[in-house]
């Protein structure tokens, strides 16, 4: 029995008239329109073009620098005290994690713009350690001070006496 | 040992941020107010809100700029920090007894301050205050201070 495959045919449907876009696209065109530049405008924000038409920073970014440039010059540099005698956290220690200090020896030197506050929040109260500035000025000076305290922390003579004494104070992580 | 860093290291703790000289060895005497209200008082006598209150000094001469008065409360942690300056000029002409007072005046005032009040809520501020100021006229550290 032959089988005759019939052509598949195709209907012609009438295609529906165009639509002018409705008013909403429109709408949601124009609106993605500005939010693009505003975006835009956002992510450029820090630039402004002066009366000659110079690219030159915003005056929003000029005022942060310039805030950010006089905390740099009031830095502190601060030593951290043991409060009382006792054990505190130690990284210098090899396997021991903690060292008995004796009131008043140090745990740590450190350089801030920011403050002890802002720099330890409440850990230090935590921990029962005392902090103290020992020098006030620009952060190179800072920062040279701090390397200075952090090197010969190894010669003073509560760290002599220890049985092996340590490389540097036990709350300094590494030399700088 | 092991370091508990969750908690203050007692429930009242004070402190000091002053530069390492004369004026700073002055307000080190905060370490004996503080051992006298851990003797003294007991937090949980005046609600559950608070396990801890530190309260730190600030004596450094006009030149800092980086330290500020502060009250932080973080009821999540149940802690208050409390950051408070003395007339850096008066506590380097005082005695060290002269001192004291103005640390235990200081401590009290701020407690005694209304705006503190709201923070803690469930906290009982005015019977805490009151004790204090009766603990620290018994010593003698302070004269009858107004309530503000």
């Amino acid at each position: 029995m032959n089988i005759v495959s019939k052509k598949h045919q195709f209907k012609l449907e009438p295609k529906p008239p165009r639509q002018a876009p409705h008013k909403s696209a429109l709408l949601f065109i124009a609106l993605c329109c500005i939010l693009g530049f505003v975006a835009y405008w956002k992510g450029v924000d820090f630039l402004e073009m002066d009366d000659s038409g110079q690219p030159k920073l915003a005056t929003s970014r000029e005022k942060k620098m310039e805030q950010r440039l006089k905390r740099l010059q009031q830095c502190e540099q601060y030593v951290i005290r043991a409060k009382t005698s006792g054990y505190y956290p130690c990284y210098n220690c090899g396997k021991d994690t903690t060292i008995f200090l004796f009131g008043g020896e140090v745990w740590k030197y450190g350089v801030t713009i920011q403050g002890k506050n802002k720099r330890y929040r409440t850990w230090l109260e935590k921990t029962n350690l005392r902090y103290r500035v020992q020098f006030r000025g620009a952060i190179q000076e800072c920062l040279l001070q701090e390397t200075l305290k952090i090197y010969k922390y190894p010669l003073l003579p509560e760290n002599l006496k220890r049985k092996p004494p340590l490389i540097r104070p036990p709350g300094n992580k590494n030399d700088l | 040992m092991i370091f508990n860093t969750e908690h203050m290291y007692a429930p009242f703790v004070i402190s000091s941020i002053a530069d390492e000289d004369e004026v700073g060895k002055k307000v080190e005497t905060d370490l004996l107010i503080q051992e006298f209200l851990n003797q003294h008082l007991k937090l949980s006598t005046y609600g559950q809100v608070l396990m801890g209150i530190a309260f730190v000094y600030i004596v450094t001469p006009p030149i800092d700029v980086i330290h500020h008065d502060e009250i932080d409360y973080r009821a999540k942690k149940k802690e208050l920090f409390i950051q408070m300056r003395l007339p850096y000029d008066k506590v380097a002409a005082a005695t060290e007894a002269e001192v004291w007072h103005m640390m235990a005046q200081k401590y009290l005032q701020t407690f005694q301050d209304k705006s503190l009040w709201k923070k803690l809520k469930g906290f009982d501020c005015e019977g805490f205050s009151k004790d204090v100021q009766r603990l620290f006229e018994e010593q003698g550290w302070i004269n009858v201070v107004e309530l503000v």
